[in-house]
């Protein structure tokens, strides 16, 4: 059993990395961490900030599942904010201006304590392979250090050029180095690459800035943490502040568009179209007069701004030259300039649900690597990797979500049927059962299968089980109780009902064995009630399809009826379920009917072959 | 091994010659028992695709009948299946001795729709096709094919296209303001959305052939439900159609916006409408309800008056007395719950029928006797809309009636008026073709500066 130097190797110190070892480790598995730089383990390499639309969701579930981005963030941040209250609960979501410096040393300090997880610096050039698995990687230095899984999570580092204008370096984040070789070996496994693009606004000196001008955004008095297991610690909560563009700045990028490497050709990465950069945005919006900018601070012992809004990779004189135009940033100091990062990465519909690669087996590959964007979708892809690969090494079976369960079960579900052109984000919608996936039930939602899984301890699970079993309680009680002609329930279902007018209208409420958190989630659970009822026959369908499984071997080429373009994804992305076949955009109705006969054929041939 | 199953593939006798059709695993040898020669040929002399004379015989004491027969091996035949068609001549005494004879022989005549459920099954054909096929045969006139034919053209996918795409623009829109709130996207409110919606409310509408105006023809002739609250018109419209489709409760005037459904009877279509209880309005849902169904009934629709027939007989005499005057000459009175102990005298209100939707009495006899009302009043079917069929048009008009209800509580908050919109486009989708979250996204980048 020691023959090898680990059970599991996670490459890369990112959000996807960082979960990866941590929750393999936890699951007793020796780990190795192999970074470029053990300095930049936990590095926010974008926007100082976690969660958002969508995303507040995937943190909070990776939480509930026993990961650790919530905590991490709860420990650094600086500016909490409900986004969405006036749209209704299915839609809210946490986001949280954090503190990069703090925000890193917390992962770092977790990762140092953690028992079986050590860290290696080096840059992986290959993977080992023995008897047609995956069974180490190999150093640049030619060093091999061997494991039974190796889980990928390199991030924008592969094969990165950087672009500033007409300047490009090699790079994945400034000052930092690339890897040459991953891609080429992963190629020659038969792996499909592609290479998308991405991009930063510059960095600003605070000090310079003349805040006076500038319209303030005030956080949430008193801010919910992401996590459900801590406390939010009492802090001091910062201000965040916006500006916006207006046609003189927009002038000059007009100046300088044919020097930006995303219009001369230079850049061939497609970038994302809901994070365009300035430069996209002036040009696919000529009418809009003026676009907002917020300045974000990075933390509290640095001056760095990010300027959130102006990602761009025009040459270094031009971005002064637009900054000099906003107002409150006239006199403003460049700490770095914008720039946009190419990059590698592997359509991910090479992976399975557990994110264990296809091609090899023992290989994993989480985050950007796998063609999304985003610090919590890297997150829940490197716990589940982490998860998956501790639970194979267990012989026990993998941690797969459905979409009626979790974001992550959307995000994982929509990845192995994926070939991404632009970087996969969440969205709210693209969860079906949104009005479900909530971020204030999704510990309800998960915590037992943390506890299932041993990263959330019995007495956390208990404390789920005993508000849910509150919640539910009072909800059948609003059923039967009445107040004049109707029902309690009646009551809270009409537009904007509170449960303290509720306590105000029918006495004896405020008595109730009801916990004062939990009231909110009550009141939400009746509104959405008759929804979430009707979806069940929806959820119902899904799984029914999920069950009908393709095989691996399915030849689509000899199936009747299928038009060319449905013929052509279905090769290529082989979905393993009819569910997954019908979501492929491609792929129609008619489609999958001539699917399920050829499956029924297919059934009554093998059957009366058994015979 | 598929049953041999047959069927007359050519209008029904008398006429000069029909062409009769077998299907199943061994079709050949069933009908060759049928052919007198002698020594009797067997299958296989018989050459595939190669027109053969025969003379078929059903009774001995009749004279045998020359016919023209073509065999189809598995795997060539239009459903798959092997086959024979058998040309003949379409008198009908000799027919029903034919096909008797058959029956004896172990085939057996084919359900409704059967061979082109054997062709899709078979992967011969897809869902649309088969559809377009069976609505050409059920299709009775000449205008009526023209009307299939631009179904099959693709009349239907273009308009059920055109409102599926209205309204995935507006759930764009709401999707929009849902997950890019916080960048400067402009999202329709609760207002707005209706006045986006309503327009394609009136398109589906047109599409089934509902009348707003009276003059607009439609494709199915139609029937009202009308009575008072609780008189049982929801558990009636069930009954009749056999489905669930209106929320049946024992509260009073629990059916808040109008239900359609489609009741099928002797190959006739009728649509029958369920208004909301004959109520004053209470809260502004329901009146806005209300007012749109008031609309409706001001057409010159057959109605069906319901009434509750466990209530006083002046009780009805009076209700019968506040009925608007124009609709004396259309009113039909059916009278509920004859499985009540208590229920009003025989004699009283002769004309009308007299029904249980609990235990089913009296409503087969009620069908027919709507279906040959409808084809009365309504006249000739009105060829010139859009012919669905039975499937076709139940989902469109649930898209219809789910997107009339979002309307109505659009003000409810934006992710349940889109979980309610998403759902109508659900049934038009299944019409046509599907779409995915990711064509949503689609519209979003394309019509919105996002980016923060």
């Amino acid at each position: 059993m020691r023959d090898v130097d680990a059970e599991v190797i996670v490459v890369g110190g990112g959000h996807a990395g960082c979960e990866a070892a941590l929750a393999a480790a936890r699951l007793g598995r020796e780990t190795i961490l192999v970074t470029l730089s053990e300095d930049t383990i936990g590095a926010l390499s974008c926007n100082p900030a976690i969660g958002g639309i969508g995303k507040g969701q995937l943190t909070r579930e990776i939480d509930a599942l026993g990961g650790v981005q919530a905590q991490v963030a709860d420990v650094a941040g600086l500016h909490y904010r409900m986004l969405n209250t006036s749209k209704g609960e299915a839609v809210q979501s946490l986001r949280a201006q954090v503190d990069k410096d703090l925000y890193s040393k917390e992962m770092r300090r977790l990762i140092s304590v953690q028992p079986h997880l050590r860290v290696v610096e080096g840059s992986v050039e290959d993977i080992h392979i023995v008897d047609g698995v995956a069974a180490g990687v190999q150093l640049e230095d030619g060093a091999t250090v061997t494991s039974r899984k190796v889980i990928l999570t390199n991030g924008t580092f592969l094969r990165a050029v950087m672009h500033i204008g007409e300047i490009q370096s090699e790079g994945g984040r400034i000052g930092e180095g690339t890897v040459r070789q991953l891609t080429g070996a992963l190629g020659g496994l038969g792996l499909e690459t592609g290479r998308l693009k991405t991009g930063t606004p510059p960095r600003l000196d605070g000090s310079s800035i003349d805040w006076s001008q500038l319209e303030v955004q005030r956080p949430d008095a008193n801010p919910q943490g992401f996590s459900h297991w801590n406390q939010l610690p009492e802090r001091e909560w910062m201000n965040c502040h916006t500006t916006r563009t207006d046609e003189s700045v927009h002038d000059v990028i007009r100046e300088y568009l044919h020097r930006s490497p995303i219009f001369s050709g230079q850049i061939e990465g497609v970038g994302p179209r809901y994070c365009p950069s300035i430069e996209d945005k002036v040009v696919r919006f000529p009418d809009r007069q003026g676009h907002v900018v917020h300045l974000e601070r990075e933390g509290l012992q640095t001056p760095s701004i990010y300027v959130n809004g102006i990602s761009t990779s025009l040459p270094a004189e031009a971005q002064e030259k637009l900054v000099a135009r906003i107002p409150g940033l006239e006199t403003a100091r460049f700490l770095r300039h914008g720039y946009a990062v190419e990059y590698d990465f592997f359509p991910p519909h090479q992976i399975a649900r557990t994110f264990e690669c296809q091609a090899l087996s023992g290989l994993y590959l989480a985050g950007q690597i796998c063609g999304t964007s985003g610090y919590e979708e890297a997150a829940a892809q490197g716990f589940l990797a982490g998860v998956n690969a501790a639970l194979d090494l267990a012989n026990q079976p993998p941690l797969i979500l459905g979409r009626d369960e979790a974001y992550i079960g959307v995000l994982a579900d929509d990845l192995v049927r994926c070939d991404p052109r632009e970087p996969y984000r969440m969205f709210t919608s693209r969860a079906e059962f949104r009005l479900m996936l909530r971020h204030d039930n999704a510990d309800l939602r998960l915590a037992e299968k943390g506890e299932m899984l041993g990263l959330i301890s019995q007495e956390q699970a208990d404390r789920v089980r005993r508000d849910q079993q509150q919640i539910t309680e009072t909800v059948s009680r609003l059923h039967r109780e009445r107040h004049g002609t109707r029902t309690l329930h009646e009551m809270m279902r009409i537009p904007g009902a509170t449960w303290s007018g509720l306590i105000e209208a029918v006495p004896g409420v405020e008595n109730w064995d009801l916990d004062v958190r939990l009231r909110d989630q009550v009141r939400v659970a009746v509104r959405y009630e008759s929804y979430i009822e009707r979806q069940q026959g929806e959820v119902e369908r899904m799984r029914r399809q999920e069950q009908w499984s393709l095989p691996a071997d399915l030849n689509y080429d000899t199936i009747p009826g299928l038009r060319n373009e449905a013929r052509d994804w279905l090769n290529r992305l082989r979905p393993d379920t009819v569910a997954s076949a019908q979501r492929i955009a491609g792929v129609s109705p008619s489609d999958i009917s001539c699917l399920m006969v050829a499956l029924r054929a297919r059934g009554l041939e093998e059957e009366l072959e058994s015979h | 091994m598929e049953e041999v199953i047959f069927a007359l593939s050519s209008p029904p006798p008398p006429a000069p010659l029909v062409l009769l059709r077998l299907d199943g695993s061994e079709a050949t040898a069933r009908f060759l028992e049928l052919v007198v020669e002698s020594p009797p040929r067997r299958a296989e002399g018989l050459l595939p695709r190669v027109p053969l004379r025969v003379n078929l015989t059903w009774d001995a004491d009749a004279p045998p009948t020359p016919a023209v027969a073509v065999v189809w091996k598995r795997g060539s035949s239009w459903t798959g299946n092997e086959g024979v068609e058998v040309a003949l001549p379409g008198t009908p005494a000799i027919l029903d001795g034919i096909l008797a004879r058959l029956e004896q022989v172990g085939a057996r005549p084919a359900t409704p729709g059967e061979f082109t459920r054997r062709a899709f099954l078979n992967g011969r054909i897809d869902l649309s096709r088969a559809e377009s096929v069976a609505a050409l045969i059920e299709a009775e006139d000449r205008a009526a094919v023209a009307a299939v034919r631009r179904v099959l053209e693709g009349e239907m996918a273009r308009q059920i296209g055109s409102a599926a795409a209205e309204l995935l623009q507006v759930l764009a829109m709401l999707e929009a303001g849902l997950d890019f709130s916080e960048q400067e996207v402009e999202s329709p409110g609760s207002q707005q959305a209706r006045v986006l919606l309503e327009p394609i409310l009136a398109d589906l509408d047109q599409m089934l052939g509902a009348r707003s105006s009276g003059s607009v023809a439609g494709a199915i002739p139609r029937i009202l439900l009308w009575g008072r609250p609780n008189a049982g018109k929801s558990s009636l419209l069930n009954a009749l159609t056999g489905e669930e489709l209106a929320i049946v409760d024992a509260a009073a005037g629990t059916t808040t916006d109008a239900v359609r459904g489609l009741l099928m009877e002797s190959g006739r279509e009728v649509e029958i409408l369920d208004l909301p209880g004959d109520r004053e309005a209470q809260g502004e849902v329901e009146s806005r309800a209300l007012e749109r169904a008031r609309d409706v009934v001001d057409a010159d629709d057959p109605i069906v008056w319901v009434i509750d027939g466990s209530r006083d007989a002046a009780e009805i005499e009076q209700e019968r007395a506040s009925l608007p005057e124009e609709w004396r000459s259309r009113v039909h009175p059916v009278l509920t719950r004859c499985d009540r102990e208590r229920f009003v005298d025989p004699q009283f209100l002769p004309e009308a029928s007299r029904v249980s939707s609990k235990s089913g009495e009296g409503i087969a006899a009620l069908r027919q006797h709507l279906v040959a009302w409808s084809a009365r009043s309504a006249g000739q079917q009105r060829s010139d809309a859009l012919r669905f069929n039975a499937r076709q048009w139940q989902l469109v008009s649930t898209c219809r009636d789910r997107l009339s209800l979002a309307i109505v509580q659009a003000d409810a908050g934006p992710e349940l008026l889109v979980e309610d919109l998403k759902d109508a486009l659900r049934h038009l989708e299944e019409v046509t073709g599907e779409s995915t979250p990711e064509d949503v996204l689609d519209l979003i980048f394309s019509r919105f500066c996002l980016g923060k």
